[in-house]
């Protein structure tokens, strides 16, 4: 008989080392997909699709070749303009929306949040038809300027609800300084309040940004050629046959790929952003 | 600013620490001159104009639209300018009486609860382990969560196509493996199995997102209180269903609200599972139900009175969230 004490030492550490290993399959169920996209990306055609799965190869460039010569690099310039534009609108927009909403409160704010947040849920398929028509009317479908402020606007939301809850944080006492040493309202928001939240601005502009690179379903309608970003023509690989899973992985690395070193470098402040309940 | 202080848990959980965010709560203190005070109402109105513009042009106009063209009949010929006839409710009357949108309904909304309980739960479950395990491993798990979410979706759906490939996919060759007679099983042809790999998908993106939020909302719970359960004999269970998960509530609640929203609107990987092998017109949601109809068959009509019938349906839904969160704020 052991004494209870060292029982519940032995229980706990057991305990400790299964957790442990629930957490390791679980980091590898999250992160295998990433894992084989970039293997495969490295394989050779006919290694990519055999019916054994390899893991050991040698690595060859040729998927990646095969991405840029079906014009890669134009899709890609097509989705970092349409990021790097919505991006631009939705944060210089909602930097002063989220002061007014948070700091400097608007009467009756409590519409104008109902009305942000109401609009973060709107069903994509309840405005894409309307947009298609109304680009198509005045002639600019398959424009990605259009596109880009297509994605600004649907950020928005977004974006003000994110800054608001970090300019909430500023102390009131900061701001009140200010004032008082006569800093006007431009001032007050240029040197104050943007140096203290900017972690949060960062983050709302990271997710906007991710948000805009990886969106699939307008992309797919509003542009066919000139515009078409990558995800569409990522898209355009999947078939019924699986082929070209070599090509389609070494796109899907490079598209992954930007993405992927931003949460990497941000992660502190993603991990922040996304417990503001704020994304998607 | 002490501890991160996520949005979703605005009204603090944690005993009794409701001195959150007082700051918000006196804009305009008297010792403001009246010129400033005056301004103080006005400029702020200003400075929110830019964002409602561009909201109404992009969004509330497309909206109105929708509406507008669900009262018309609007076909081919519509779409190259010939004028829309008036129908009135016809385009509803078709939809209602149309056995395939109640299916696709049906399924949409099983679909979206099943997916977003899933997520819930092992988001959950996740966000306990992170607590429960060591730095670094935390760390490590939350940066694959991380990846797994940051991952365009058109690319990791191309791994998952992969995976659940009829031919060459990982998950037949490792039950012929285990023994089981898989060997080209097409997955994706039969409805219910497609939906199960569709869930499993949407679960595994949806997954970091909420295993991130309930973290956060995890690390409001103060440990002093779960302290002084344990000294009075509680176990673990019971710390969790007693105190653990009614202090953490709001965010559960908030956060599978959200993805009953998000999973009811999920187009990007039905879309490409069908693209892959699925049987079209058995596996629609609403989202590629009204693709369908307004790309294919053409038809703006019908497929505006169903987005609005969608739109209905998200909006039935979120107002019991912004009612909750307007409750917390105030």
């Amino acid at each position: 008989m052991n004494s209870p004490s060292s029982t519940t030492t032995s229980n706990r550490s057991a305990r400790g080392a299964l957790t442990t290993l629930v957490t390791w399959v679980l980091v590898l169920i999250f992160f295998f997909p990433v894992f084989w996209m970039v293997l495969n990306g490295f394989k050779p055609e006919s290694l990519a699709s055999s019916v054994d799965p390899t893991f050991i190869f040698k690595p060859v460039t040729e998927g990646y070749q095969l991405a840029m010569d079906r014009g890669m690099a134009g899709y890609l310039q097509n989705s970092l303009t349409a990021a790097v534009i919505a991006t631009i609108i939705s944060v210089t927009l909602a930097i002063p929306a989220a002061y007014a909403l948070s700091i400097r409160r608007v009467k009756n704010v409590e519409n104008s949040l109902s009305f942000f947040i109401s609009t973060r849920f709107m069903p994509l398929a309840a405005i894409v038809l309307p947009l298609f028509m109304i680009f198509k009317t005045i002639g600019l479908l398959d424009n990605i300027y259009m596109l880009a402020v297509v994605y600004g606007a649907m950020n928005l939301p977004v974006t003000v609800w994110m800054m608001r809850s970090f300019f909430l944080e500023v102390p009131f006492e900061i701001i009140e300084a200010a004032r008082v040493d006569g800093a006007g309202m431009f001032r007050e928001i240029v040197r104050i309040v943007l140096p203290l939240v900017l972690p949060g601005v960062a983050a709302a502009a990271l997710i906007s940004f991710i948000f805009a690179w990886n969106e699939y379903f307008l992309a797919l309608l509003l542009t066919s050629s000139a515009a078409r970003t990558t995800p569409p023509f990522l898209g355009s690989f999947v078939d019924g046959r699986g082929q070209f899973l070599a090509v389609l992985s070494a796109a899907a690395t490079i598209a992954a790929l930007p993405v992927i070193i931003a949460g990497w470098a941000a992660q502190k402040q993603l991990v922040r952003g996304l417990s503001m309940g704020a994304i998607k | 600013m002490s501890a991160p202080q996520p949005v979703i848990v605005t009204d603090e959980p944690a005993t009794g620490s409701g001195s959150g965010g007082p700051r918000a709560e006196s804009p305009a203190p008297a010792a403001l001159p009246a010129r400033a005070k005056r301004r103080g109402r006005r400029v702020p109105l200003l400075l929110i104009v830019p964002t409602l513009a561009l909201l109404v042009v992009a969004l509330g106009y497309p909206v109105c639209w929708q509406l507008a063209t669900s009262f018309k009949h609007f076909g081919m010929l519509q779409q190259f300018g010939q004028p829309p006839e008036w129908v009135g409710l016809d385009n509803y009357k078709a939809i209602v009486t149309d056995p395939d949108l109640w299916a696709v309904v049906a399924r949409s909304i099983a679909f979206c609860l099943v997916s977003a309980l899933t997520t819930v739960a092992i988001g959950g479950g996740l966000a306990l382990l992170m607590q429960a395990v060591g730095r670094v491993t935390r760390i490590i798990l939350q940066l694959a969560l991380l990846l797994a979410w940051a991952m365009p979706v058109v690319a990791s759906m191309t791994v998952w196509v992969w995976l659940v490939d009829w031919r060459r996919g990982l998950l037949n060759w490792l039950l012929v493996r285990l023994g089981v007679d898989a060997e080209g099983h097409n997955w994706l042809a039969e409805p219910l199995s497609f939906f199960v790999v569709a869930a499993v998908i949407v679960v595994w993106m949806s997954v970091p997102f909420v295993a991130l939020s309930i973290y956060a909302g995890l690390t409001q719970v103060s440990t002093e209180v779960l302290e002084a359960a344990q000294i009075d004999g509680a176990g673990g269970w019971q710390r969790l269903r007693y105190i653990i998960v009614p202090l953490i509530a709001p965010v559960l609640s908030i956060v599978l609200l959200l993805q009953l929203i998000w999973d009811l609107r999920v187009f990007t990987q039905i879309k490409i599972l069908q693209d892959a092998g699925g049987v079209a017109n058995e596996t629609d949601l609403l989202g590629t139900f009204v693709y369908r109809l307004g790309t294919g068959a053409g038809d703006f009509g019908t497929a505006s009175a169903v987005s609005v019938f969608m739109l209905a349906l998200t909006v039935a839904l979120s107002w019991y969230y912004v009612r909750s969160i307007m409750k917390e704020e105030s």
